[in-house]
């Protein structure tokens, strides 16, 4: 039984959130629904905080360490805070706040399991339970013709990239006759059917990362989905597939000659992403092509080996997190904030919000003094000293471009006509969250040894 | 016991003092009061230093990222000591003309602005590359939102233009500096200088960091930003911006071309030629110019082309002129500066066709103009004079050629000193502006008083900043 200590607090999530289903469905009473929400959450960061322990369980189907821990801690923070930002969307706007949270919470749970698996087949698993939550949650507003669409695409096309997955998976059942991450370290890599496992894996992965040429869906599921949802789409999920994919890659998978693919793959990624985003005027659009972007300059950092690529890749997912919660956080605490035009004038209504704002696209940038610098030149330096220059290089000409859509909303903030910004009231939680992410962006930019490795 | 951290850390203080309590009277005080001590700070430490020793003094150092062996330290040496003098001084005067034109938005503008003086004195005080890049960028966040917010009509593009560039060509600075990681093994200067590298890969270096420094100072082909950026930024922010921001590129230069000497022989000299260029070219510019503000802004750009000329000649002269005149060519463009808000403050106009025969009606303002004319004009015994001087002899100890080009832009820059003078204050048919402006209150003539005498003071004892500069020649090449 003490095994099953280390999956103690997904299970105590688990059950949680069945039971909110139940309770909300026959009770109907939206603050109650929320405030076990909260402790879905709540109770198993407290537990992970007093009694994480790391090890395997299940014949080596789970592995976990301390840099997982500090993940699944990261994404139930993160499913904690999207919570808090839906309460003031979701709550207001429909009826069904129960099966909300309950998809939320499932959502989660298929995250920390999938950063927790050592197994390809558990890792299907666990991307499946979460996509199917994000399907749902994509086109949670029935009655807006856009938020449906936005959920089938999702769907139609996640269900392809699981595909890949599954495909991926019996490709290398049939080589190796295991399904576990340990068998990359002996698998013979020249074989035909292992590569070709490999690049369906990736393919798989780079869709749910939205890398360039899987890219397609995210614009418009970004743009459909309600905002909160949006929110988690370009946080969790991605820091998931990424932590998986370091696992897989450290426990073997890096001895392949993939570069070239992984070349391809940041640099159109960096390079679409950034000139698309320029001409976008809907923030969640844009923030779609944002994400795009950031994908692109995390998934350089797979271009290293062992030490180097987990000390590039941690840091910059825990800054792209805290920068991303923040900016949805303030565009959530705007009425029409996903309109650029939205922000006229705001600094004169909320100067700490424009302030807020003003640090987290600085950081998204990556303009010290604020953490977006020092975890994208952690990511440059590695790269630069394993040889790759030319990326190196091409991304930092990227992330000049990034300057103007960014810094654009910092100039419609400051700007001196009177446009008609208005503040949500009902969304006041949201402004914390955003002070919280500029608290966290500002100091470990000025204070970098708290979040390297 | 006097750190050099309190440099910059005095002015942060202030800008967070007045973000918490947001009192706008007394958020004036503060702002006063913190870049006074800062500017006495600097001036105690500055006459403190021991100017024979090599290396930094008044060392700050305390572990910032261990992951990287790195420390966070700040001290002064005689490179960047007259910077981070000049820098505080030209902050007090900018706050004090700040407190009188600034009525909008007041305790903001303030905040932001102690927060761009202290963060370009920690970028003057570094003594290692990483924290020079980072508070190099981190400059740009203040300065971007003070033109923007406080600018003129087109002041959105103006800040946006001068971000683009820095910024982007910040890019060959981050990866010279990770170049210097690698095969320096650290991030301080001195890995610089002990570097063994080819001289092929010393000239792809030396000119990564110039790339980047050329577009902070600037030199003609990368000048895109300067005159939105000058003519847009309300004149506080306009007299920071030439007077200070314009020398970190320059400061960066000198800090490493001890490290290149070998470089500067072959490719130096092309960068000499192009900063020359870059001289005379916008010295045509302020000759047609009649705006006041744009002419200034041209007499800036014009100015810090010869002294990245003499920086990079890669002798002894070159280098100490560089020094000297950074320092000189900030006091005189910050008080051109201030005259021409004088004007603009009462008439509302830069237009220099709308002036005339002021020199009847404001006698002080006539005689200091004439002053800093002269000075500006290399007048012996004013500062301008040695700086030129030794820059000149530089430039001419490389190639007469040179020499021959700079001697041409100094004496067009008399040129439109002189008609500039002469339109706004001699010329007889007097413009309809004239009438309106009044002589220099009380406060200016105090300021006048003082940069006059610090032009003078540096004209006849320019070893207040040169100090220490001797046996250099020893250690630069061999090229005295």
């Amino acid at each position: 039984m003490s095994q099953y200590s280390i999956l103690m607090p997904e299970m105590i999530m688990l059950i949680l959130s069945i039971a909110s289903f139940i309770y909300g469905v026959l009770r109907r009473n939206d603050n109650e629904i929320f405030f076990i929400g909260i402790l879905t959450f709540l109770l198993p960061i407290s537990l992970l905080i007093f009694s994480s322990s790391s090890g395997e369980m299940i014949g080596g189907l789970i592995k976990t360490d301390k840099i997982v821990n500090i993940f699944r801690f990261l994404l139930l923070m993160t499913g904690f805070f999207i919570l808090l930002l839906a309460y003031g969307e979701i709550k207001g706007r429909t009826e069904r706040f129960a099966e909300f949270v309950f998809l939320l919470t499932i959502s989660f749970f298929g995250m920390n399991l999938m950063v927790l698996s050592n197994d390809l087949l558990l890792l299907y698993l666990s991307l499946e339970t979460f996509s199917l939550s994000l399907y749902v949650l994509a086109g949670f507003f029935r009655e807006d013709r856009r938020s449906v669409e936005s959920g089938m695409k999702y769907f139609i096309l996640g269900t392809l990239s699981s595909i890949l997955l599954l495909a991926s998976i019996a490709f290398f059942y049939a080589v190796t006759g295991t399904t576990s991450f340990d068998a990359f370290k002996t698998v013979e890599f020249k074989n035909v059917t292992v590569l070709l496992s490999l690049i369906f894996l990736l393919a798989s992965f780079a869709f749910k990362l939205s890398l360039v040429p899987f890219h397609a869906w995210s614009p418009d599921v970004y743009q459909g989905a309600p905002t909160s949802v949006t929110a988690l789409f370009s946080t969790a999920p991605k820091i998931a597939v990424f932590v998986a994919l370091v696992k897989i890659f450290l426990s073997g998978a890096e001895n392949v000659a993939s570069s070239g693919l992984i070349i391809i793959l940041s640099s159109l990624s960096m390079i679409v992403g950034n000139i698309l985003a320029l001409r976008q005027r809907d923030l969640k659009r844009m923030f779609a092509y944002s994400s795009i972007a950031h994908a692109g300059y995390i998934f350089m950092a797979f271009l290293l080996i062992d030490e180097a690529l987990l000390r590039s890749i941690i840091p910059y997912l825990i800054i792209y997190l805290f920068m991303n919660i923040g900016a949805f956080a303030v565009i959530m605490s705007i009425k029409n904030g996903e309109n650029i035009y939205s922000f006229n004038g705001l600094n004169k209504i909320s100067s700490l919000l424009a302030l807020s704002m003003t640090v987290i696209l600085f950081s998204l940038t990556g303009i010290p003094p604020t953490a977006g610098f020092i975890v994208k030149f952690n990511i440059f330096k590695n790269l630069f000293m394993a040889g790759y220059g030319g990326l190196v290089f091409l991304g930092l000409l990227m992330s000049i471009m990034s300057a103007f859509y960014y810094l654009r909303i910092v100039f419609y903030m400051y700007s001196e006509q009177i446009g008609n910004v208005t503040l949500l009231e009902s969304n006041a939680i949201n402004r914390y969250i955003a002070m919280v992410s500029t608290g966290v962006l500002l100091i470990t930019g000025l204070f970098p040894n708290l979040i390297l490795l | 016991m006097i750190e050099s951290s309190f440099i910059f850390l005095i002015p942060l203080l202030g800008a967070l003092l007045i973000f918490i309590l947001k009192n706008r009277e007394i958020s004036k005080l503060i702002a006063l009061f913190s870049v006074s001590i800062a500017f006495f700070v600097t001036l105690s430490i500055y006459l403190q230093l021991e100017r024979n020793i090599e290396g930094f003094q008044f060392v700050t150092l305390f572990s910032w990222i261990p992951q990287w062996n790195l420390y966070f330290s700040t001290g002064l040496d005689r490179v960047n000591a007259p910077f981070v003098l000049l820098t505080s001084f030209i902050s007090l005067i900018v706050i004090l003309l700040s407190l009188k034109t600034i009525k909008d938005k007041l305790q903001s503008y303030l905040t932001l602005f102690l927060i761009l003086s202290s963060s370009v004195n920690a970028f003057f005080i570094s003594t290692n590359f990483l924290q020079f890049f980072f508070f190099y960028e981190a400059m740009l966040i203040p300065s971007v939102l003070l033109i923007q917010r406080w600018g003129g009509s087109k002041a959105r593009e103006a800040a946006i233009k001068f971000l683009i560039y820095t910024f982007g060509f910040s890019i060959f600075l981050f990866i010279s500096i990770i170049a210097v990681y690698i095969y320096g093994g650290g991030f301080e200067f001195e890995r610089l200088y002990s570097m063994n590298l080819s001289i092929q890969a010393k000239t792809l270096l030396f000119v990564g960091f110039l790339l980047g420094f050329l577009v902070k100072i600037p030199v003609v082909p990368f000048h895109g930003w300067l005159r939105d950026a000058y003519y847009e930024s309300p004149m506080p922010v306009t007299i920071f911006l030439s007077a200070v921001l314009g020398k970190m590129g320059i400061y960066g230069i000198l800090r490493i071309v001890p490290a290149f000497s070998d470089v500067l022989i072959n490719t130096g000299q092309w960068i000499v030629l192009l900063c020359l260029i870059s001289f005379i070219y916008a010295a045509f510019l302020a000759l047609s110019e009649r705006d006041l503000k744009a002419l200034f802004a041209y007499m800036s750009l014009s100015h810090v082309g010869i002294i990245t000329a003499g920086a990079l000649t890669g002798n002894i002269y070159g280098y100490q002129g560089a020094l000297l005149q950074s320092i000189n060519h900030g006091v005189l463009a910050a008080t051109f500066f201030y005259i021409a808000d004088l004007m603009h403050r009462d008439t509302g106009t830069y237009d220099s066709e709308k002036f005339g025969q002021l020199a009847k009606r404001v006698p002080v303002l006539t005689f200091f103009t004439f002053a800093f004319v002269m000075a500006m004009g290399g007048f012996p015994g004013l500062n301008y004079f040695n700086g030129e001087l030794l820059l000149l002899s530089g430039i001419f100890k490389n190639n007469i050629l040179f020499g021959f080009l700079g001697v041409i832009g100094v004496a067009i820059g008399v040129v439109y000193l002189s008609w500039f003078f002469y339109r706004v204050f001699l010329r007889k048919p007097g413009g309809d502006y004239s009438a309106k402006i009044l002589d220099i209150g009380s406060w200016e003539f105090l300021i006048f008083v003082f940069n006059f005498f610090i032009a003078l003071y540096f004209g006849l004892n320019p070893e207040f900043i040169l100090g220490g500069f001797k046996e250099l020649l020893l250690t630069f090449g061999g090229k005295g």
